[in-house]
């Protein structure tokens, strides 16, 4: 079977599985219960008031754009990771506890091109799912408030402009997808070890938390830089005025070598692994 | 063309200080029908595993049509169709999904030969129901729709009649017998049950504790073998204290009132004449056919190259 052929097989098993769905389901029960509560809750108004003592603002500050910014820290740091490695961390480990795997890897098929076809499924559900956050969340927030200029928060209050609010959302969701690709490589490689389709979830977040403290503590901040939760936040660099490119190029070398490293150590260890489930 | 199917050299494997399969030495001609015998934990399973390419040999090597599994694993493979254990599928695809996507693994398959395959392992009215709705001897019919859908040359079967009812466990022996004799297709089969593999098999070899104890054809290994009488009498016991006179304890076994002895037919009277003037009643004398089993338990006995 051709690389394309695979490819497609593993597009189309991914599309039929039901745990695909969670994450986007996941998704619509946080971006919903966000522009209900700023619709018919007391913030609402106590936003526009703090907002115009600060900014000039055309329109409501409580927009689509709004809607897709506010969802972005919790989804990024907790629920994209959450679904993201449910589903990676399912690749290998899931077909090995089902039994399916030796019944892949017994067919005329290049073990290698077999692990890059899921993993690069893997990646395109962690890009789709990112995306699937910031659309749902723009139409959602457009059907509850309309469209309007994005009001930031993060290091200050500033403005954009619609054109401008839109230009620096994609470019906070494609590096929010960046950090997405790096947890789904990390929890892909945890898969080729495991037999258990939890367990890379487990061990993944498990990881992510480690990470995260030992980078809190000042003994270890020289470490920090290698952590790739050090970049979880990113995406914040583009609501930055002026942008800080050289921080963006940075963080994204950084989740880079940790994705393609991750994928690498996943290669060789699949490709002498003995299938014994 | 190489007209051995499945050749192994020495081939071992090790799990730590475990030896799973010990320098095993085997040979599958095409168009063989060929059955691989042993206990639990005999190593079959991992050999079947080395041929496929799923676990890499500690030493020696396999030849699968006449391509080393470890150097060119997907020429070896191109034509194999196999079953492995308990066959595993995507429960949330239907019968013919599983078929088509395993199917086409190995080649393109049509829906015509996608339809075949669960046609002829009597699926064909569950062809559109989702797996995870089958029954455990279901999901090894379409196991076996899986190994045979790309019309393979070579068809390794590990317990392909595992979970079947008796009905299911004839129509599997029917279906192997035909693959051999209308497809020509060459069957490598693993089973537990002796008697299906004397039924279908034209050779086979027996391997214990991940050596080869003994290879050939199945009519030559049962012919080498001493069938043996049994005798029908009131007091086994003391007919066993009668043949123990004659020759060594392991030619002799008992089940109820039938005590079977191993030896040559022109002493059948002798034993008779023995057992009488000894005050054991003889209700009949049985000339045993020998059978596989016979073979099979005599090299378990032993657990000593036979051939």
């Amino acid at each position: 079977m051709t690389f394309a052929g695979l490819l497609r097989m593993e597009a189309w098993k991914l599309a039929r599985r039901g745990r695909s769905y969670i994450g986007p389901a996941g998704l619509l029960a946080i971006v919903f219960p966000t522009a209900i509560g700023l619709r018919y809750g007391p913030m609402a108004s106590e936003l526009e008031r703090y907002v115009s003592s600060s900014v000039t603002v055309i329109g409501s500050p409580l927009n689509a754009l709004f809607i897709a910014r506010v969802v972005l820290p919790p989804t990024v740091f907790l629920f994209l990771p959450l679904f993201v490695s449910i589903v990676a961390g399912d690749q290998i480990s899931g077909e090995s506890a089902e039994g399916t795997l030796r019944a892949l890897v017994s067919r005329p098929v290049h073990r290698l091109k077999l692990l890059a076809a899921k993993y690069l499924v893997s990646l395109g559900y962690a890009v789709g799912l990112t995306a699937f956050l910031g659309l749902s969340a723009l139409a959602v927030g457009y059907s509850f408030f309309g469209m309007g200029g994005l009001v930031n928060f993060w290091q200050g209050i500033t403005y954009f402009g619609v054109a401008e609010g839109l230009e620096r959302l994609a470019l906070a969701y494609a590096l929010a997808a960046a950090y997405q690709l790096c947890v789904c490589s990390v929890a892909f490689l945890l898969s080729v070890f495991m037999q258990s389709s939890l367990a890379p979830v487990g061990v993944t977040f498990a990881i992510m938390l480690v990470m995260g403290a030992v980078g809190e503590i000042p003994y270890f901040e020289r470490l920090k830089p290698f952590f790739f939760t050090t970049y979880a936040d990113l995406f914040q660099k583009a609501f930055l005025v002026p942008l800080d490119a050289g921080g963006m190029v940075r963080g994204v070398a950084a989740l880079a070598a940790w994705t393609g490293i991750s994928f690498g150590l996943a290669a060789a260890a699949f490709s002498r692994k003995d299938i014994l489930s | 063309m190489d007209s051995l199917c499945i050749r192994t050299r020495g081939l071992t494997k090790r799990f730590g200080a475990r030896t799973a399969v010990d320098g095993l030495d085997l040979e599958v001609v095409r168009g063989q029908t060929f059955g691989f015998l042993g206990p639990n934990g005999s190593g079959k399973s991992t050999t079947i595993r080395m041929l496929l390419g799923l676990i890499r040999p500690t030493g020696g090597e396999a030849f699968v049509r006449g391509y080393s599994v470890s150097r060119e694993r997907l020429k070896a493979l191109a034509r194999v169709g196999a079953l492995v254990e308990t066959p595993a599928f995507y429960p949330f695809l239907t019968a013919r999904e599983n078929v088509r996507l395993f199917g086409m693994l190995s080649a393109p398959v049509s829906e015509r030969q996608v339809e075949s395959a669960l046609r002829t392992v009597g699926l064909d009215g569950r062809m559109d129901d989702r797996v995870r709705t089958f029954s455990h001897g279901m999901k090894q019919r379409l196991g076996l729709a899986c190994a045979l859908v790309a019309e393979p040359e070579l068809v390794i079967l590990d317990e392909p009649t595992n979970g079947l009812d008796p009905e299911g466990v004839r129509e599997v022996r029917e279906l192997i017998r035909s693959l051999a004799e209308t497809r020509e297709m060459t069957v490598f089969l693993s089973s537990h049950l002796l008697h299906e593999v004397e039924q279908v098999c034209t050779h086979v070899a027996v391997i214990s504790r991940g050596r080869l104890q003994a290879s050939g054809p199945v009519s030559e290994l049962v012919r080498s073998q001493s069938a043996g009488v049994e005798f029908e009498v009131d007091r086994p016991d003391a007919a066993l204290e009668v043949f123990r006179r004659f020759v060594r304890p392991d030619a002799l076994s008992v089940e109820g009132r039938r005590v079977r002895i191993r030896v040559d037919e022109s002493e059948v009277p002798g034993l008779n004449r023995a057992l009488v003037t000894n005050g054991v009643d003889v209700s009949a004398i049985e000339r045993r056919r020998r059978t596989l089993e016979d073979f099979y338990m005599g090299v378990m006995r032993q657990e000593g190259p036979v051939q």
